[in-house]
């Protein structure tokens, strides 16, 4: 088929180039010996034949450069008679173009901002030399209920640099933080920053744009070197890029530092979505002793390896060298549960060319599900397409025999045909990439904003757009090759003189419905499983009640003195309960519904056991009442337990079944571990609750007497607004230095731990919906034409006696055989890919098996309705014929 | 006489072509000497005519080309006919016919 030779000549030359140009050279210059050969062959001494043969030739160089003059030549002229007759095509059809350009534009838009989202927080490396050398020393566990990754502490980081010199280059990082931060001493602004070893910024290959970086020896001086480094978006944000900066002291988390650089610009921190504003040195940021405590663990630990060095052995020498520590250092002052802990714990180096990307890993994963969700919306628009491509074909079947009469080649007609196919995907595409910028920022606002606000650099660029323009081109191919090829096959001898439509067989149609369908149905029964699983999680019992809940956190600055604290927490309490509306009141410590937890072990005298393990919170009076935690036994604390005379505690349910069995606990004794814990007596049991996750198991809890608390919880009756002021307002009255954070409805904390199954449940529903919509217009589209085509023979079986209600049934019957096909391969389909991913996604479901019978039976149930729907109205108009106008139409 | 083809139509240049190439293989100066013998030398296909003929039929699908041995044992650059090459001589064959047929008429009408 011509058209495929020249496509791949086409390709050949473009991407052989050097290939070709040598061919073409050879075969020029065999041309000359050739005819040098037949000169002497003739008699001519050998100079003169040369000479002979050149004239004749003309000039190797000339005769090249004709050649491909003329390849360019041609290939340009058709490219541009193409693309102009294209342009004219779809002016004339301006319905048929806006709906293609508009399908389009939302399909491949909605791809483009997923993708977006992926590359920005997972895939895009970051804006250093050599990314890849770089590598996250993780430190993590992966045993049961250890499982996770740990910070490191500072002598740990310091073993590690050690031990990697040679290979490799350690740096190390805290936890980034919204500080305060101002100009002079009273200030209430707040900025990310983090604090980072002296080497941060020369081991990243960070050049600062103005002033200087970190040296070593900002961070040798005991305490520290008090100098603060910009970065580029926060100077010119907050300082208008005043170089003055220099030189001048900031306050950054109370204490003052001198600004002595600014990084270069683009550069924002090694954790894709969190823009840093400061960073200062590691020395400065903790107090001495704790910089020297091997049990304080602050620091997030990476390193770049010289190039050739090989990872895994690299690795293994510092997972020695971390068991060596860990046994030298850790072990011998830990409890028996951390040394369980520690004994699980490795060293690993993970690829970080892409940062440190929690976020990005956090959400992978769903986003990967959803990714693949929107590709396959993009192939039943491009099925819908791909059926009004056909439809426009049929319509212009006239002009195209005409054309092929006068002399035009099948290849150039089937090639202009594309042509107009590619324009409408560029132009979809271009009007896609509008789409997926709007798009991957609603993606991200459904995105948890705590602690630190998300920051992606959204601006486009090579790699999104490359994404874009090959979906551009891969959908241009699905839906406009097709229809081209169809044309091809078209024959020359048919209508060149009447005027009649032609029709095309319906058979393509029917195929593209039945295969929308089959696409359609995996989508719904995707978006079912993934908002069961939303509910699932939104309904399951927390063992409390958290509506009607605030919760809100109360920091203090580092010089507070703990009586200041016990005493505004005490204030607050007592001031909030005493507004009406306001029913109850009370703070704790680590929080409610926290998955960095407390943890210990008790002792229970008597009673020996391996599994010792507790959660443990301590809670102020009121705090059992404020989130709703039911009493089953005894009493809960209260005030007066805060004197510890004698020392008291509540324990859970599960706590208590496994120690004192049938028995009441109350009156028993249980120690924590710790030398210096007393006996405490227990006097009362609540209900199990899940304090560290939906999905997680019921600890044992334990509940102690706490005198402050970082967590406040009130259970009031009033409205949020109303309440957010009220707290503030008694805050301020209290205490001008306690800094409040994050009022909001305890609901909206708890919905937050399940942000990746509310964004996948709902982008799913979303895209599953489109998809149906996409699939009913389908249909529709393809049974009104076919009954536009068949006016004639419909006129007549009425004139012929049939009923309104005979022809509806004629055309839902033909509509039946695809439709049922497309939904029994969808639903065998779906089937596959369910069990697949749940394999692959272990945790995407919650209480929904991937094979749930109810939602694949309303799934197809609901298509079947969507088509009979589709099918519906143009078989009624279909039935409205009047026989006399069908006929008449002949 | 000597004449330039390409002052005629393209399509008069790729027709003999086509047809010099329906009896067997050849290598561009073959084709050159072949449309010499069989128009008795009223065509003589320089190189800068022929190669961008020759490189440009064969994008369009009509002619393929291999590498092979010369009658002097030289390597040299042959084509050959392929089906569509065959069914676009037809073709242009007929094409031919017609435009002659029609000049004919016209120049003998008075």
């Amino acid at each position: 088929m011509p058209f495929f030779v020249k496509a791949r000549s086409f390709l050949r030359n473009l991407f052989l180039f050097r290939g070709v140009e040598v061919d073409l050279d050879e075969e020029v210059h065999s041309h000359l010996e050739m005819l040098i050969e037949e000169n002497i062959s003739a008699g001519m001494q050998l100079k003169e034949a040369q000479r002979a043969a050149r004239m004749e030739l003309g000039g190797i160089e000339q005769v090249k450069e004709q050649v491909r003059g003329e390849r360019i030549g041609n290939w340009l002229h058709s490219v541009i008679s193409d693309s102009r007759y294209g342009v004219r095509q779809l002016r004339k059809n301006p319905g048929f173009t806006a709906v293609a350009i508009l399908t389009l534009a939302l399909g491949i838009g909605a791809n483009t901002a997923i993708f977006t989202l992926l590359h920005v927080s997972l895939w895009r490396p970051l804006p250093v030399n050599h990314p890849q050398q770089i590598f996250h020393l993780l430190r993590a566990s992966s045993s049961g209920d250890s499982a996770g990754e740990f910070s490191c502490s500072y002598p740990l980081f310091e073993q590690f640099s050690k031990t990697a010199r040679p290979w490799g280059e350690v740096f190390a990082k805290s936890e980034s933080r919204l500080r305060e931060f101002g100009t002079d001493v009273l200030s209430n602004e707040r900025v990310a920053g983090e604090a980072v070893s002296a080497n941060f910024f020369s081991v990243l290959s960070v050049d600062p744009i103005l002033g200087r970086v970190f040296e070593p020896q900002d961070d040798s001086v005991v305490g520290g070197n008090h100098v603060a480094v910009l970065s580029h978006a926060f100077w010119m944000r907050r300082f208008q890029s005043d170089a003055s900066i220099l030189g001048k002291t900031i306050f950054y988390d109370e204490t003052p530092y001198t600004v002595v650089g600014v990084a270069q610009p683009g550069f924002t921190g090694i954790e894709a979505g969190i823009s840093i504003d400061v960073w200062v040195p590691l020395t400065t940021s903790i107090e001495k002793k704790a910089l020297a405590e091997p049990d304080v663990n602050w620091l997030r630990l990476l390193t770049r390896l010289q190039p050739g060095v090989d990872p895994a052995q690299t690795q293994a020498m510092l997972e020695t060298a971390f068991r060596a520590h860990v046994a030298d250092t850790l072990l011998p002052s830990a409890s028996p549960r951390w040394k369980s802990m520690l004994e699980a714990q490795h060293v690993t180096l993970r690829p970080a060319a892409s940062g440190l990307a929690t976020t990005g890993r956090k959400y992978e994963k769903p986003l990967l599900v959803l990714l693949g969700v929107v590709a396959l919306v993009l192939l039943i628009s491009c099925a819908n397409l791909a059926n009004l491509v056909l439809a426009r074909n049929a319509a212009r079947q006239h002009e195209i025999v005409v054309r092929l009469a006068l002399g035009a080649t099948r290849a150039r007609i089937v090639s202009q045909l594309f042509t107009e196919s590619l324009l409408i995907a560029v132009l979809g595409a271009s009007c896609g990439l509008v789409v997926a910028a709007w798009g991957t920022r609603i993606l991200i606002s459904l995105l948890p904003q705590s602690p630190l606000p998300l920051a992606f650099d959204l601006r486009p660029d090579f790699v999104v757009l490359g994404f874009t323009a090959a979906a551009a081109i891969g959908t241009s191919l699905l839906f406009g090759l097709a229809p081209g090829l169809r044309a091809f096959r078209a024959r020359t001898e048919l209508c060149l003189g009447s005027g009649h439509r032609i029709a095309t067989t319906p058979f393509s149609g029917r195929f593209l419905v039945a295969g929308q369908f089959a696409l359609s149905l995996p989508l719904l029964v995707g978006a079912g499983l993934f908002l069961g699983t939303l509910h699932n999680l939104k309904n399951s019992d927390l063992g409390f009640r958290p509506e009607n809940v605030t919760t809100f956190d109360l920091s203090f600055p580092k010089q507070a003195s703990k009586d200041r604290i016990r005493q505004t927490d005490a204030q607050i309490k007592e001031r909030l309960e005493s507004h009406p509306g306001v029913i109850v009141a009370a703070y704790a410590w680590p929080g409610l519904y926290d998955l960095g937890g407390w943890s210990g072990s008790v002792e229970v005298p008597e009673i020996y056991g391996d599994d010792n393990d507790v959660g443990m919170i301590s809670v102020s009076s009121g705090f059992f009442e404020s989130v709703g935690l039911a009493l089953l036994e005894g009493r809960y604390l209260n005030f007066q337990d805060l004197a510890e005379k004698p020392p008291v505690v509540v324990v859970n349910e599960s706590l208590a079944r496994h120690y004192f069995g049938t028995g009441s606990p109350i009156g028993q004794h249980i120690k924590l571990a710790g030398r210096t814990e007393p006996l405490r007596e227990v006097v009362g049991v609540v209900r199990n609750a899940k304090h560290y996750g939906v999905r997680e198991k019921t600890w044992r809890m334990v509940y102690l007497p706490a005198s402050e608390g970082g967590t406040f919880f009130v259970r009031s009756g009033l409205n949020q607004r109303l309440l957010s002021d009220i707290i503030r307002a008694e805050i301020g009255a209290v205490d001008k230095v306690a800094q409040v954070e994050r009022i909001r409805p305890l609901e909206a904390a708890i919905d937050d731990m399940i942000s990746q199954e509310r964004l996948t449940a709902i982008l799913s529903l979303a895209f599953a919906v489109l998809g149906a919509a996409l699939t009913a217009i389908g249909l529709y589209g393809v049974v009104a034409y076919n009954v536009s085509r068949r006016t004639i023979e419909f006129g007549i079986r009425m004139a012929l006696g049939a009923q309104r209600s005979d022809v509806q049934a004629l055309v839902l019957r033909q509509t039946a055989p695809p439709v049922l096909a497309g939904a029994v391969i969808g639903v065998a389909g779906a089937l596959g890919l369910t069990r697949a991913l749940s394999a692959v996604i272990p945790g995407m479901l919650y209480g929904v098996k991937p094979t749930d019978i109810a939602i694949f039976a309303g799934a197809t149930l609901l298509l079947v309705a969507i088509a009979l729907l589709a099918a519906f109205l143009p078989a009624r108009r279909a039935s409205r014929i009047d026989p006399m106008i069908a006929l008449r139409y002949e | 006489m000597n004449s330039e083809p390409t002052t005629l139509l393209q399509g008069t240049l790729d027709l003999l072509i086509l047809k010099s190439l329906v009896a067997g293989e050849l290598h561009g100066l073959g084709v050159s000497r072949r449309i010499q013998l069989t128009t008795s030398g009223t065509f003589e296909v320089k190189p800068g005519s022929l190669f961008p003929a020759l490189h440009r039929m064969e994008d369009e699908g009509w002619i393929s080309s291999f590498w092979g041995d010369s009658e002097n044992n030289r390597r040299a650059k042959y084509y050959r006919l392929t089906k569509a090459g065959r069914k676009q001589l037809e073709a242009e064959t007929k094409r031919w016919g017609r435009i002659s047929w029609a000049i004919a008429q016209a120049l003998e009408a008075s």
